[in-house]
């Protein structure tokens, strides 16, 4: 029960390449171009503490925001229990998480044969009480099926972050948020 | 129309209105380095810059005058085939760069890029 590495969800990558999930779509199934035309979907990033764990291989069900992997049950101080594991404060990064302002999908440059999606710096509101959170969830906030709130990936931060009446800030890697290599 | 009995209406001014000119000047500094900065943007925006006096790593400044400390702190849990964030003129991986002010503490976090494999 706790976190040990990042991943990207591997039913994710099953549901577009099979066309269960449209990635240039619309409707509930439409992902909308992750961002990089049309109307984007809305993605958002929310906070947990240690008490989950995170696997790449869940099913669509459980890598879903409320699903049995990623809670939507939580504490404003984090880290209360296996059962209420989201890390949030109401309006400076509040449950459900913050959405990414921005966000692109590329070929990146510098690597052959690279697939990565690449986003802006995250930020919480200036008076932000928080504390135990280990990692981040990203999923779709937009799509009502075939799975409500289908997850991306997770993000380990190697260790229990806080802030006190301050700034949360979440910095993407140069490499992106997640990649395909 | 004018009715009988009655004053008449005062005659319509135009209100006299002072536009303040607001000149937003934002100074920024960084405890670990004599780096500085101003920005003139008036919503809430912030600044980073790679410190010279933190491993080169990408930190964001304070407003100058702020009492503080910005200290990174190294990932200590296994790192294996994780895609993390290292400090450039180190090498080591950085999980957090935290910032402790009198009032309060600041917390960036160095996300690791998710990862997966084609082959």
């Amino acid at each position: 029960m706790a976190w040990s590495a990042s991943g990207l969800s591997r039913q994710l990558m099953v549901d577009m390449f099979s066309s269960v999930i449209l990635a240039n779509g619309t409707g509930t199934t439409g992902w909308a171009g992750w961002k990089n035309s049309g109307t984007p979907s809305s993605f958002k990033v929310a906070l947990y503490d240690n008490n989950v764990t995170p696997s790449r291989d869940d099913t669509a069900a459980a890598f879903a925001y409320g699903g049995a992997s990623w809670v939507a049950a939580g504490a404003a101080t984090g880290g209360t229990g296996a059962s209420n594991s989201q890390v949030y404060q109401a309006v400076q990064w509040p449950q459900a998480g913050i959405a990414l302002a921005t966000g692109s999908t590329t070929a990146a440059t510098g690597g052959a044969g690279i697939a990565m999606f690449d986003a802006a710096d995250l930020a919480s509101g200036t008076a932000c009480t928080i504390s135990n959170a280990y990692g981040c969830f990203v999923y779709n906030d937009s799509i009502t099926g075939p799975v409500s709130k289908q997850g991306v990936c997770f993000n380990n931060f190697g260790t229990g972050a806080a802030v006190t009446n301050g700034t949360f800030t979440i910095q993407w890697s140069a490499n992106g948020v997640w990649r395909v290599t | 129309m004018r009715v009988p009995g009655v004053p008449p209406s005062p005659p319509l001014a135009v209100a006299a209105v002072t536009a303040v000119l607001l000149h937003t000047e934002h100074r920024w500094s960084c405890p670990n380095c004599t780096y500085e900065d101003v920005t003139y943007l008036t919503g809430p925006h912030s600044r980073y810059h790679a410190c010279a006096g933190l491993y080169g790593l990408s930190v964001a400044m304070v407003p100058a005058g702020t009492a503080c400390k910005i200290t990174a702190v190294e990932r200590e849990d296994y790192i294996g085939r994780e895609d993390v964030q290292y400090a450039p003129e180190t090498g080591r991986p950085v999980a957090l760069i935290v910032t402790t002010r009198d009032d309060g503490q600041d917390c960036a976090v160095l996300a690791p890029c998710a990862t997966a494999r084609m082959e």
